[in-house]
């Protein structure tokens, strides 16, 4: 079975895309024949030879890509072993996580996780494409010829998962916000100095003490203390602080919440802004560099997740904002004023009727005769919904458009925005992407573009697991029971 | 096993505790022991807590029953609901002052307590995460309050349970606090747990967010280590300032700080050291 299409971009103004299957970009034309330009696999699912060019630059920057993977190449294998050698020093990143969770020395592989292409976004001209892979945590920068031809200008490994990215106005600063609810400003070239300290990385502590015989206050506990001494000499070495990435990175802003989406805009003055929704029903709008740690208000209204941000760029002053609520929501955002909402989950049950909740996965706005309409779609439905943002700021359902399949991700093509771009999930297809044509102010299905299946590069996964990559929205939802260990009614520990 | 006996013992001594206090009201004041709780809470972790979707929606009238507004709950016309019902949504009433002043982290609520007369004229709220810790502020208020009747001592202080870590503006509108207390908070030793401390660089945005210009925050520490921390992200944060020593030790509130929060009593007890900073929130930079 082959895999769909997950994520879109366009590619510059024309009618170039290109679009994350797997662990591949593939990048397409249009209205050329055959449409199909060109293919970038990640580099773990190639039979990595040494002379493989963007292998061997990234191994000169110092950062490989951490070695959990599944084909490994006798450079990894060596890699592991160096890892297993040395009991986890903090620039190893592999398996990292798994060890320090279960205190273990002794490496176990973790279950094998592809570099899944997560995210996919490029410069308003076309001219970079900017990709994450999930597993790695890698940010990829290549270079577009503006014939489709990818080439890879930089890799670097974020230190957490990213979930969203955005550019700065002047396309030249990448924010990255990610799972650990951190915002961070990377230059989009990075600068040829590689030892680069980073400007505003989180202050470094002096070296630990800990508790001392002033700050325990009881017998019990002094004896503790005495062995707590002991453990510490023992932890000292392993509770290192992680060192942060080697390139030029700054920490813009932070949620203490998973970060789900980032973008950015400016206000009538033209001052930039960025604003950031997390997994806590929070939207935060921030002053722009280099003011971002100014929070200017909070959008504050959704009883669920936030998942998806838009900011139509006709009607800058408008945020339109979707997640795990029944509803969208519209807000002005500056001000941090709820403007309206508009009921979603009755539309998406006349696709499917027995839905309950819905999560949506993408907001675009487009332009049509002076109309501002907003497409929506949500997890694990096979339709687009339309709605129109009038003047006065009401929003009201147009049309639903019904696809064959689960939409994956949606974006428009053209300057005109006159071609709408849908990745649709079809079982047992090798990857589809759907364009919608307008005409006048409907949209009439046009054509299907299908993927280039390479079957060697292309990793064999069970629907299930395949499930699990590309459906994750609903999984930011809040559970009943979570209450964990936390509240277990044990008596405090009177050390602090 | 015998632990297990133990615990439960204790958990029916607690339950009895509890059963015996409802039946007989809240005129005593509740005993620590029963309310004990494990000291460190996942910040990380979705809990089952209970909080406003915005700072319009709290309703603080069963917090603070003495400055209830005289006026009839306020019916606003929500945004119209496009393509839905005109449902009105009703706000829930208004106090004759707000919150001003907030013990982050307030434990057993000996910070409030003292702060009560100090600041007589001031709404103040304590937030503590551990569910019966909190219960037990509440109780203790309420016996305060039952304790002294006929004066306004005690009204004007109150705690809820919340993650101010996440949701600080959920509680409060920009601008709204003057005063934040952060006494003895949990110094989370390890490296790999400092995204979990109560000050960061990125949170305290946050912190810059909720006070107003000429705002202060206040913190204390025992634990040197964290103190620096604390010194160092709150320096750097181009909102803050440190205040002077003189002005510092002039300020009335941090003697209350350094000698009537549960756990400086307890430092002081064990002679203790204690680390005192104060910062002042300064106005937002041209825009």
């Amino acid at each position: 079975m082959g895999l769909p299409f997950q994520y879109l971009s366009r590619l510059g103004r024309g009618t170039l895309f290109c679009a994350a299957k797997g662990c591949s970009i593939q990048t397409f034309d249009l209205t050329a024949s055959p449409q199909f330009l060109f293919s970038w696999t990640h580099p773990s699912l190639k039979q990595a030879e040494e002379t493989h060019e963007g292998l061997v630059e990234g191994e000169q920057r110092g950062q490989p890509p951490p070695s959990k993977r599944r084909k490994l190449s006798s450079n990894d294998i060596d890699s592991i072993v160096g890892i297993d050698d040395k009991q986890k020093t903090p620039d190893t990143p592999a398996g990292e996580k798994k060890s320090q969770k279960k205190g273990k020395t002794k490496w176990t592989p973790p279950k094998p996780e592809l570099p899944f292409v997560v995210l996919l976004t490029a410069t308003k001209d076309g001219s970079h494409v900017i990709a994450i892979t999930g597993q790695d945590k890698i940010l990829w920068v290549f270079e577009h010829d503006g014939k489709g031809l990818l080439k890879e200008v930089s890799r670097r490994a974020m230190p957490k998962r990213p979930c969203s990215l955005a550019l700065a106005a002047d396309e030249q600063t990448i924010f990255s916000a990610d799972k650990f609810g951190d915002v961070y400003g990377l230059p989009l070239i990075p600068q040829p100095e590689a030892s680069l300290v980073s400007t505003s990385a989180p202050v470094v502590s002096r070296p630990l003490r800990g508790a001392n015989v002033f700050t325990v206050h009881s017998q019990r506990n002094r004896r503790a203390l005495e062995d707590q001494q002991r453990q510490r000499e023992a932890n000292a070495k392993r509770d290192v602080p992680k060192e942060g990435p080697k390139f030029a990175h700054e920490v813009l802003l932070g949620h203490v919440s998973m970060l789900t989406c980032v973008l950015t805009t400016h206000d009538a003055q033209n001052r930039p802004y960025i604003v950031t929704a997390d997994r806590d029903e929070h939207i935060r709008v921030s002053r722009g560099m280099p003011q971002s740690h100014i929070i200017e208000v909070y959008c504050l209204g959704h009883t669920s997740f936030v998942n998806a941000l838009c900011n139509p760029r006709y009607r800058s002053d408008i945020l339109i904002s979707g997640g795990g609520d029944n509803k969208l929501f519209v807000w002005d955002w500056l001000a941090g004023k709820l403007l309206g909402t508009v009921d979603l989950l009755s539309h998406v049950r006349k696709i499917l009727p027995d839905t309950t909740k819905i999560a949506v996965i993408k907001l675009i706005a487009y332009e049509a005769e002076n109309e501002c309409f907003v497409v929506v779609i949500c997890e694990r439905v096979p339709a687009l919904f339309i709605f129109q943002l009038q003047t006065d700021n009401a929003i009201l359902h147009k049309e639903t458009l019904k696809l064959r399949g689960s939409a994956l991700d949606i974006t428009s093509l053209c300057a005109a925005e006159r071609t709408l771009l849908v990745a649709v999930d079809v079982a047992g297809s090798d990857g589809e992407v759907l364009a919608f044509e307008r005409d006048g102010q409907n949209w009439v299905s046009r054509q299907h573009i299908q993927g280039n299946a390479n079957a060697d590069e292309e990793p064999v996964l069970s629907r299930e697991d395949l499930d699990k990559v590309l459906y994750t929205a609903e999984n930011l939802r809040k559970t009943e029971h979570d209450e964990g260990g936390d509240e277990a009614l044990v008596e405090t520990p009177e050390q602090s | 096993m015998r632990r297990m006996a133990e615990q439960l013992n204790k958990k029916q001594k607690r339950a009895h505790y509890r059963q015996a206090q409802k039946e007989n009201g809240i005129s005593a004041l509740p005993r620590k022991k029963f309310y004990r709780q494990r000291a460190h809470a996942n910040v990380f972790s979705d809990h089952q807590l209970v909080y406003p979707k915005s700072p319009a929606h709290m309703d603080w009238t069963t917090y603070f029953p003495a400055f209830v507004a005289d006026t009839d709950p306020i019916t606003t016309a929500q945004p119209a609901e496009t393509s839905l019902s005109n449902a009105t949504n009703l706000y829930p009433r208004k106090l004759t002052k707000e919150v001003e002043v907030v013990d982050i982290g307030c434990g057993f609520g000996g910070l409030l307590v003292a702060l009560a007369p100090a600041l007589p004229d001031t709404l103040i709220l304590g937030m503590e995460i551990r569910t019966s810790v909190a219960e037990y502020v509440q109780h203790r208020i309420a016996a305060l309050r039952t304790q002294n009747p006929g004066t306004d001592l005690y009204q004007n202080i109150s705690c809820l349970r919340a993650n101010t870590m996440k949701f600080l503006p959920n509680f409060f509108r920009k601008g709204q606090l003057t005063k934040a207390f952060i006494c003895f908070p949990d110094p989370h030793f390890k490296h790999r747990k400092h995204k979990a401390r109560i000050v960061s660089t990125t949170l305290n945005s946050e912190y810059a967010y909720a006070l107003r210009p000429g705002g202060i925050v206040y913190t204390i520490t025992d634990v040197e280590d964290l103190h620096n921390w604390m010194v160092q992200h709150l320096e750097t944060h181009p909102i803050f300032e440190r205040i002077s020593e003189e002005e510092q030790e002039a300020d009335p509130c941090v003697e209350i700080m350094k000698t009537e929060t549960e756990e400086s009593k307890k430092v002081g007890r064990n002679k203790g050291q204690k680390f005192v900073a104060l910062f002042r929130r300064l106005e937002d930079p041209p825009w």
